[in-house]
């Protein structure tokens, strides 16, 4: 049963893979923001918060769900959907602490970056796991 | 006005809730085939975890951009 322990092998390569994506999507978001900050500083500081709003509740949750020790179906499962739930409830509240806390905002830069990093994560989880390429 | 603002928020709460069904159904489909596959083959289980963890954030994607776009409407626009 070592692959099921935290550390076994199927999860130790998920960790890894996940650790390059985030580290790829850091990089990634930094750019945005600098690009966003040519064209003012305000649309810099919106891009730099979508990052951050995106990757503080997936890091959570990758967290919270890879570092766990559960090797029954069952506490998978309730890994993950905990998991989930505090990932959309961490969501929700930067989302509203970023609206209501930061004034002036400019709202393109900050949803343009989310949803980069959105469809980055789609590319890049296709791109390192190239299981799903072969179905 | 108040008019227009209901409408504001009645079109965040339609943005959110649809957004949340289209993730239970994803998210309760994946957790099925999850179990079925852990029940047939309970050896697979770190396997079918890791991919697992994967397609789960292609699932709720979509939702979250929803639900962002839901609080914006909700705090920032009405």
């Amino acid at each position: 049963m070592s692959n099921s322990s935290p550390g076994g092998k199927f999860t130790r390569l998920t960790r890894k893979k996940v650790t390059r994506i985030f580290q790829i999507q850091t990089v990634f978001t930094l750019c945005v923001a600098l690009i966003s900050l040519l064209h003012s500083v305000t649309a810099g500081y919106s891009a730099l918060l979508g990052g951050v709003t995106y990757l503080v509740p997936n890091a959570y949750f990758a967290w919270r769900v890879l570092s766990r020790s559960s090797d029954t179906p069952r506490g998978v499962l309730a890994d993950m959907y905990i998991g989930e739930i505090w990932k959309m409830v961490i969501t929700i509240a930067c989302f509203a602490a970023v609206f209501i806390l930061v004034q002036p905002l400019s709202p393109f830069p900050l949803f343009l970056t989310f949803v980069l990093l959105q469809i980055l994560n789609w590319y890049l989880q296709m791109k390192v796991d190239d299981r799903f390429l072969k179905l | 006005m108040e008019m227009a603002n209901a409408l504001v928020f009645l079109a965040a709460a339609v943005l959110m809730g649809l957004a949340a069904i289209g993730a239970a159904v994803g998210i309760g489909n994946l957790g099925g085939k999850f179990l079925e596959g852990a029940a047939r083959q309970p050896e697979l289980v770190p396997l079918l975890r890791s991919n697992f963890f994967i397609v789960m954030g292609l699932v709720d994607a979509v939702p979250m951009i929803g639900v962002g776009l839901g609080m914006y409407l909700m705090f920032a626009v009405a």
